[in-house]
């Protein structure tokens, strides 16, 4: 604490006239008088809780409000490797969690991320500081491996990655269409991801169930993140890749080749399925200038695809029938399909139960986007690793990159000779660092309202319709960095100190002193527990002094 | 405010004697960091004569007297005077005062002291009883309040004093109510009280956890909600000018959520509770507050 010198101007005549007292209280150790204490203890924000990979938001947004860039990529690539790609396509469970939903409205985290995530693309992670004799095969280099080995890599395991394509990335780079997702920004993170070393890339390289059984000899752990590579069969409709395709294999090919895509042109195409394959494909065909409907058994508001998906898509002309399966297809003599619809009235059991409703329709061409299914099937056992999609079945980007991470660790933990065990396992909570004082997850009622006026969130700024449905570009605009920052300081930092020092401010004792955290100075600290009780954020917790 | 623009320097010793959660002492520790050091309190009995340390010990790191109850004033005035003799006019002196040594005890001094307009700075802590000698009523207690002179409640027939007018009618240069639980306010008012000439008064409300009978911890938060549910209203008068209501909530909570927070108002029902709100929306529309 700074002070000023006590200024003794008196003179001893002075004293003798009248007491003057001239020594400091501070021979008074109030903290005696105490019978509970403060205590720091960081907790866990609800937002990180509700991202599959736990990271720490919060923390990063500090950072980033800070101006300490690199600090806040650190924290962020901490958990997650793809901050750039999950900032893009990332469906963002955090927000959904957010303490701020019901007060006015929950932080655009996706957009901070997709700042701090572009920030991050120049910036290589650091180097593993220990290196491990052990060795490790990754097999698939798609979002799961790719973080499996970033993890393995960085704590100086060797990692060998085998890829069956002619490049990595999987589903980031064939099943996510570039106006979503730019290629330069997936392939600038993966060449972040190997800058780490320990990482051999074996391109081309497709295992199968026998040449698995080759890699469990050869290494100490082996990992499975192939993916669902397979395509769930339809009964009566069948790929013959003259006028019906599978959704999965045409996306991989439209969206690796430009050539291949100039074959769709000017034509009417039906695509059935609803799911974020079937969108993807339906707006990749319409900016290749075509007319595209979706037959789906179900009503749009029940599809699978992420909202965002549904609504640019039938903003960009997209039709869409809904509660139709088709009963029969044809070819007629120009080579055009005739197919024959009926109505849905129910599902059950996952099947469809038809109702009197018919309705013919014709396409130039069908594509089949229902899903896809495990190419092959095994069990994890003491050398197998299981993750991703192949793991879990189909979900989200970062639901495969939580799942590489959590592999990485229990393979580790697994030549530690310990348990993988989460740091919390009703929510299934893991961070690769443990960051926090106490898991316990701050509520909406800990947060101090009095410290935050309402600000309605960001609104993003999309390319205008007219604008996307002809090229590739990106949809969502990239915000100024005011705004950025303005949507940041939005953050409650739910249980995440921020040096804010309303603890300093009201503490009648001066007993607080903010710099990395709150320290107390507990000879003078009488425990009024005002810090606690002003805390915006619930950092501070009073407990028993004995 | 953003807390981390505020100086870190302190004019005040830690080991002072104020309990836990006392706003009389956070109010001082932030009343000094804007006055600064060239500032001399002059205090009357209160709180603060206990808070400031036992002989030879002392919680300022500024000059400070203490003097008779009703004389703070009076004895500021002659303070003052001295020093601009001396050619040292840009010293504050500041009297710090309880409710009890403003309300009631110092009333004539400071009266005097407005009329002579005296270049002193009169700061008002009210913690609206007389806590230090053990919680007994003063003018400045609401009514409703328990106090140990008043154990069934400060009988409704009394009001509390309205210091603000009382003193705005001798016209002093500046004239304002604030708290800490709003610092900007506190902070931008005494910037304001400094650097006016001529007599200030400022009257802090200011949270007593034993006499208020709340918990050490909702100090600040019972001062928030004093001016949040209109119990206490944050404005300013400055010289020749009307005046000015300094802080308005988006809406006013009810008074029963401020008064159910304290023991002392523990034993009142509702029809008192609604008596004491129905005042206050008087008041707020008197203010054109409401």
């Amino acid at each position: 604490m700074e002070s000023v010198e006590y200024q003794s101007v008196i003179s001893d005549k002075d004293i003798r006239r009248f007491p003057i007292s001239i020594t400091t209280t501070e021979i008074n150790l109030t903290g005696s008088w105490r019978f509970s204490k403060p205590v720091f203890k960081e907790k866990v924000s609800p937002c990180s809780v509700g991202c599959p990979a736990n990271t720490n938001i919060p923390k990063y947004i500090f950072y980033l409000l800070k101006n300490d860039m690199d600090k806040a990529v650190e924290i962020l690539r901490r958990e997650n490797p793809f901050p750039a790609t999950c900032g893009r396509v990332c469906p963002h469970f955090c927000q959904a969690k957010c303490n701020r939903k019901d007060y006015d409205g929950a932080v655009e985290i996706k957009q901070i991320e997709r700042f701090v995530g572009d920030y991050a693309l120049n910036v290589p992670p650091q180097k593993a500081k220990v290196m491990s004799n052990k060795s490790i095969a990754v097999v698939g280099g798609g979002p799961a491996g790719l973080s499996c080995a970033y993890f393995l890599a960085v704590n100086g395991y060797k990692v060998d990655l085998f890829e069956k394509e002619n490049f990595l990335g999987g589903l980031l780079v064939y099943g996510i269409p570039e106006y979503r997702l730019p290629r330069s920004v997936v392939k600038r993170e993966i060449e972040n991801i190997l800058s780490v070393g320990n990482i051999e890339v074996h391109l081309g390289n497709e295992i199968n169930i026998d040449t698995l059984e080759e890699l469990k000899s050869n290494y100490d752990a082996v990992f499975v993140g192939v993916g669902l590579s397979k395509d769930r069969e339809v009964e009566n409709i069948k790929v013959d890749n003259r006028g019906v395709f599978s959704g999965y294999e045409l996306l991989k090919r439209l969206n690796t080749d430009l050539e291949f895509g100039k074959r769709f042109s000017g034509e009417r195409i039906g695509v059935i399925g609803a799911g974020n394959v079937a969108m993807d494909v339906a707006r990749t065909l319409i900016r290749l200038g075509n007319d595209v409907e979706i037959i789906y058994r179900r009503t749009l508001r029940e599809a699978p695809s992420f909202e965002d998906e549904k609504n640019e898509a039938l903003e960009e002309g997209v039709e869409i029938k809904e509660k139709r399966v088709v009963e029969d297809l044809q070819y007629d003599t120009e080579g055009r399909l005739l197919l024959k619809l009926r109505g849905v009235d129910r599902i059950e059991n996952g099947k469809a139960v038809l109702n009197k409703i018919k309705e013919d329709c014709v396409v130039d061409k069908l594509i089949l986007a229902t899903g896809q299914v495990r190419a092959f099937d095994i069990d994890e056992d003491d050398k197998v690793f299981l993750g991703g999609d192949f793991l879990h079945g189909a979900r989200t980007v970062i639901e495969a990159i939580a799942s590489g991470k959590q592999a990485a660790f229990r393979i580790m933990a697994k030549f530690e000779g310990r348990d993988f065990s989460y740091m919390d396992k009703d929510d299934c909570f893991f961070r690769a660092e443990r960051d926090f004082d106490e898991y316990k997850v701050v509520p909406f009622e800990r947060i101090n309202l009095h410290y935050f006026e309402k600000q309605e969130p960001l609104k993003i700024d999309k390319l205008p319709k007219e604008e996307r449905v002809n090229n590739f570009r990106e949809v969502a605009l990239k915000p100024s960095l005011e705004k950025i920052l303005g949507e940041a300081k939005r953050c409650f930092s739910c249980g995440v100190c921020n040096e804010c020092k309303t603890c300093w401010f009201f503490c009648p004792d001066m007993c607080i002193g903010v710099h990395d955290g709150v320290e107390f100075d507990y000879s003078f600290c009488k425990g009024c527990g005002v810090c606690s009780e002003e805390c915006p954020r619930g950092v501070i917790d009073m407990v028993e002094d004995k | 405010m953003d807390f981390r623009d505020v100086k870190n320097i302190e004019y005040m010793n830690q080991g002072d004697y104020a309990c836990p959660g006392c706003g009389a002492g956070l109010s001082m520790r932030h009343a000094l960091k804007v006055l600064g050091e060239k500032t001399i309190i002059v205090m009357p009995a209160s709180c603060w004569s206990i808070i400031a340390g036992v002989f030879p010990t002392t919680a300022l790191q500024v000059p400070l007297m203490h003097v008779p109850f009703a004389t703070a004033a009076a004895v500021a005035s002659g303070v003052k005077n001295a020093y601009k003799k001396k050619g040292q006019d840009d010293v504050n002196v500041v009297c710090w005062a309880g409710d009890g040594g403003t309300f009631d005890i110092g009333l004539q001094a400071l009266s005097g002291a407005a009329e002579r307009k005296e270049d002193i700075i009169y700061v008002c802590y009210d913690n609206e009883a007389y806590m230090n000698t053990g919680i007994q009523r003063s003018s400045a207690t609401p009514p409703g309040a328990w106090t140990t002179t008043t154990p069934t409640g400060n009988p409704l027939i009394y009001e509390k004093k309205d210091m603000f007018n009382i003193v705005a009618s001798h016209n002093p240069a500046y004239v304002a109510t604030a708290t800490i639980a709003y610092p900007d306010d506190f902070y931008l008012k005494f910037e304001k009280a400094k650097n006016a000439k001529g007599f200030r008064f400022i009257h802090i409300l200011s949270a007593c956890p034993p006499g208020w009978r709340i918990d050490s911890k909702d100090s600040v938060k019972a001062m928030r909600l004093a001016v949040e549910s209109g119990m206490f209203v944050l404005m300013e008068k400055e010289q020749g000018k009307p005046i000015r209501i300094t802080y308005k909530p988006e809406r006013f909570i009810p008074v029963r959520e401020y008064l159910l927070l304290q023991g002392r108002y523990r034993h009142l029902d509702k029809n008192t509770i609604n008596e004491i709100q129905i005042r206050v929306n008087e008041r707020l529309k008197d203010l054109d507050l409401s």
